[in-house]
């Protein structure tokens, strides 16, 4: 076999821009879609108006996708995003969202009593509003849902649930969406992991 | 074609390796959703709330089994759903009649299987537990204490 005859002298350089790459990359992460443009009128779980992204420039925003009818994913996305926000230790500079995208159940009260049991309804920032506003935020979020199945619940009520995207996303201060997770099954560590990379 | 120097070229793979690697670490579409063993519990919620219970069930008898049903205290519709990915979509599909074979568990974990509990009457919290009665058709009722969390 042929040995390589490498000198020290010639690998140096090499290890330096490799270790620049990589913190050039760590510190700016591609830039996957941009909201700083946009501008959506949404209300909150105590019924306050928030304009998305604007009311959260100059911080990250952490954002979740749920509906509150929900028993088993957005349960999941919403513990993450609670999670990361406690292994953060409630930092200032990172903001917590979790947006509904079934705005016609989802009222701020029905976020809130969602939020309770989670100890978030204080820590987070719950989100719902008009249709159409919504509606429009989704699209821009690129994400997806629609009725599926229908069940009468204990109560004789008609329920239907959702089939929906599995998304957790981060937006930089300039409201630029940085990186995008499945989100029930994204480990919170790595959200962490990876904003700690580029505060 | 000859490369005259085999040290730059390894160079350009490494550096090349490396920007890839380093830009594309960060990005994890969906990660492993592998519960411990023995994961058992159930999500909190408010009372007219939705939640779902885990758990895992070893079928002990010589024979296959099926779950006919399940029943608790703090609703009247608990159901096994699972949840399935279709078209870059997740949802949620009823699961009947259940079938384990003999010697096999049945895993009931975040993100599959699992059972959905719709309109609880009470305020589900970590002090909480949930009772849970599975109906088999040949092991009977059996009882589960789920933890609350």
């Amino acid at each position: 076999m042929k040995k390589l005859n490498v000198s020290a002298a010639k690998l140096i350089p090499v290890m330096v821009l490799l270790l620049a790459g990589i913190v050039a990359c760590g510190n700016n992460p591609e830039v996957i879609d941009d909201f700083s443009d946009a501008s959506f009128t949404l209300v909150d779980q105590d019924s306050n108006k928030v304009v998305f992204p604007d009311d959260f420039k100059g911080d990250y925003v952490v954002i979740g996708f749920i509906y509150t009818h929900c028993p088993d994913i957005c349960g999941l996305i919403t513990q993450n995003l609670g999670a990361a926000q406690e292994l953060m230790n409630n930092p200032k500079d990172v903001e917590f969202v979790a947006m509904s995208f079934d705005p016609q159940r989802d009222t701020p009260s029905v976020l809130k009593n969602y939020a309770r049991p989670f100890g978030l309804e204080e820590k987070m920032t719950f989100l719902t509003g008009d249709s159409t506003e919504v509606s429009a935020m989704l699209d821009s979020a690129r994400v997806r849902s629609q009725v599926s199945l229908s069940q009468t619940n204990s109560a004789g009520e008609k329920m239907y649930f959702m089939n929906h995207s599995d998304k957790i996303m981060v937006l930089n201060p300039d409201g630029e969406v940085i990186f995008e997770y499945g989100g029930s099954m994204t480990k919170p560590q790595y959200i962490v992991e990876d904003l700690n990379k580029v505060r | 074609m000859k490369f005259r120097n085999t040290g730059n070229l390894l160079g350009s793979i490494v550096i090349a390796a490396g920007l890839m690697f380093s830009c594309t670490e960060t990005k994890k579409p969906v990660t492993d959703s592998t519960p411990p063993e023995g994961l058992v519990y159930a999500k909190k919620a408010e009372a007219g709330g939705n939640t779902a219970a885990y758990f895992s069930y070893i079928n002990e008898l010589s024979r296959a089994d099926t779950l006919a049903g399940l029943s608790t205290p703090v609703s009247a519709s608990a159901s096994v759903h699972e949840t399935f990915e279709e078209d870059g979509l997740k949802g949620m599909r009823p699961v009947r009649n259940l079938i384990i074979q003999p010697g096999d568990t049945l895993k009931l974990q975040p993100g599959g299987l699992h059972v959905m509990i719709m309109n609880v009457s009470e305020p589900l919290s970590s002090a909480d537990s949930l009772t849970l009665t599975l109906k088999w058709k040949q092991a009977g009722d059996v009882m589960l204490k789920i933890p609350v969390q």
